[in-house]
């Protein structure tokens, strides 16, 4: 686990959607990394391309609109851009898997949770034994009575349930990165936690590097080591979890920081953040914050950001922003 | 749910699908054979005799024997005729919404193409060329049912691969055939055996119009529309003998519209469950 040797890589990537007013960048230009056994976050409001940047790895955009404009995303030392989709199919789900948001749309309403999770062994190459190794695989995703459940329909578990399996399914071929893309915005908030948890011991036990893209910093406090926020399609801060919480050095991060409510402090009205994202065609010159930041100027409006250190000074905290030095 | 429809499943298994397997030991007659003294016999009740309960057609034969054995090539045409037809435009359908595209376009053209040429004009021009078999029968089947499979497959195949479960399937590193055949398939498959039922109305129809134009089966095969085109010139005197083999045709598909029909509630998950 050394810093020169990630097994996810992404560098430079610009990601495209061509709508019919024409073709729009949804992800513009992101860079970052994450190691064995780490969990990294990515945090942004709807629309700042993380999921995009999500299906941008996994190679399944949106057919026929999306497409990676340019960039590279290594995974373990091996570009999967140039990748043809027969090459992408052999590394779904055995190198890199991915949870999705909805667990009650994620399984195949047809079959049992037993057989969907057999056929994720039957695509990573398992042969014999296979209900044994599926009822296995639902006893180390924590599904009680996984004897009896492996042969229930979908529609005849909880929601906590059904994403459990999917859980299992995406760990049937043991990836090296699991891209979770808010697994648990579709639980009951009892059922979060445990969710958050059966992460962690997934993670403690087979050494797999997570990637979480999240819009609740509460998650990202609770389970993941670094984040990255992403903002209009850009990462505008990155760093480690603690020294981001504690110096945050965008001043969007400080918003977003600012904007989660606390029990123990009473206020008359929660914090927002004002105005909205710009929409994506709309994005000129300067940093794409700008209109909605407190601290902008001329410049912020006209010259981009350059990349600058955090403010905690950690050689691994950065930020996008001409102002990081102002804020206190 | 609606009740199992008692009614019209007595009425297919009785007109066509018990003398479609058991004709020659039901039958009074043999189907062929014609009685020249017996000729133009009318039907019980109409001066009639249970020797023909139905009476006789101009040569003497038992109509009665005669639809029973017609029963066959209903039962036989629409079944092949909708397995070709029901496989072909499931495949069609299948490859045009999973892969869109040029493929889409290509198929669906040809689709429209199949709907807008009329079958009566084409089977009659393959019968000019070929003469009129059983075969042609059943191509002509298939051509005129293929497309309303492969575009209703289609519509359905477009919105399931959009669906979570295929995007999930996918990111598991699920090839394309198996997200076809794994994933979409199963779930149309409801959609096809409605399809499916409700055509066999069409298609009995079908191969008794192209009978009753004589591009249909080869006579003297007592396929049904053959026993109806039989009788026309003799409706105004000898009624029985069109009358009862279009009884046949119309109570065969009035059962099988039925029967589809309550098949289509009942494989709804959401009729179901009301």
């Amino acid at each position: 686990m050394t810093q020169t040797d990630p097994i996810l890589r992404v560098e430079n990537l610009r990601t495209e959607l061509a709508l019919s007013s024409g073709a729009i960048e949804v992800v513009r230009g992101v860079s970052f990394s994450v190691n064995k056994g780490e969990t990294l976050g990515i945090v942004g409001e709807s629309g700042s391309g993380k999921s995009m940047t999500a299906l941008s790895i996994m190679r399944v955009l949106p057919r026929p609109i999306g497409r990676i404009a340019s960039g590279s995303i290594h995974l373990n030392g091996r570009d999967l851009v140039p990748l043809s989709e027969t090459e992408m199919t052999r590394i779904r789900g055995r190198e890199i898997g991915m949870i999705l948001q909805d667990p009650h749309t994620s399984l195949n309403p047809v079959y049992t949770v037993g057989n969907q999770v057999i056929e994720a062994l039957q695509i990573n190459q398992q042969r014999g034994g296979l209900l044994q190794k599926a009822i296995d695989l639902l006893k180390k995703v924590n599904v009680a009575d996984a004897e009896r459940r492996v042969h229930a329909f979908p529609h005849q578990m909880s929601g906590g349930m059904k994403q459990r399996v999917v859980g299992a399914i995406s760990i049937a071929g043991a990836p090296k990165v699991i891209i979770a893309d808010e697994p648990t915005t579709a639980l009951d908030v009892t059922i979060q936690l445990q969710y958050l948890e059966l992460l962690e011991q997934i993670q403690q036990e087979t050494g797999t590097a997570i990637v979480f893209i999240t819009h609740d910093l509460g998650i990202v406090a609770r389970l993941c080591h670094r984040l990255v926020v992403m903002y209009a399609g850009r990462i505008v801060e990155e760093g480690t979890v603690d020294d981001v919480f504690d110096a945050p050095s965008h001043p969007y991060t400080v918003a977003l920081l600012h904007s989660v409510p606390h029990v123990d402090r009473k206020v008359d009205r929660l914090y927002a953040i004002e105005g909205n994202p710009p929409a994506l065609h709309e994005i000129g010159q300067g940093c794409s914050f700008a209109p909605r930041c407190p601290l902008a100027d001329e410049r912020c409006r006209t010259v981009a950001p350059p990349t600058v250190a955090g403010r905690s000074k950690a050689p691994d905290h950065f930020a996008a922003c001409w102002k990081s030095g102002e804020l206190a | 749910m609606r009740r199992l429809p008692l009614v019209p499943i007595a009425l297919l298994l009785l007109v066509l699908i018990i003398p479609a397997f058991f004709a020659q030991w039901i039958a009074p007659h043999d189907p062929y054979i014609s009685n020249l003294r017996a000729r133009l016999q009318p039907p019980v009740g109409f001066g009639g005799t249970w020797e023909y309960p139905l009476g006789t057609d101009r040569l003497g034969r038992c109509m009665f024997s005669r639809i029973l054995h017609g029963a066959k090539y209903a039962l036989g045409i629409s079944m092949v005729g909708i397995a070709i037809g029901a496989i072909l435009g499931t495949a069609l359908g299948l490859i045009s919404g999973y892969l869109r595209g040029w493929v889409d376009v290509v198929i669906m053209r040809l689709v429209d193409i199949t709907f807008a040429l009329p079958s009566i004009l084409l089977a009659l021009a393959l019968a000019a060329i070929s003469g009129p078999s059983l075969g042609l029968v059943v191509l002509v089947v298939v051509f005129v049912i293929w497309g309303f499979f492969a575009r209703q497959v289609r519509a359905e195949a477009l919105s399931l691969r959009e669906r979570d479960f295929v995007a999930r399937a996918r990111v598991a590193g699920a090839s394309g055939p198996r997200i076809v055949l794994r994933y979409i398939l199963p779930n149309i498959m409801n959609t096809i055996i409605v399809l499916a039922t409700l055509q066999i109305g069409v298609v009995i129809i079908l191969e008794a119009t192209l009978s009753f134009l004589g591009i249909g089966i080869p006579r003297p095969a007592p396929a049904w529309g053959l026993l109806v085109a039989d009788g026309r010139q003799l409706i105004v005197s000898n009624w029985w003998i069109s009358l009862f083999p279009g009884l046949a045709i119309l109570l065969t598909v009035l059962s099988v519209n039925l029967i589809g029909d309550w098949l289509r509630d009942w494989l709804d998950p959401k009729l179901r469950q009301a």
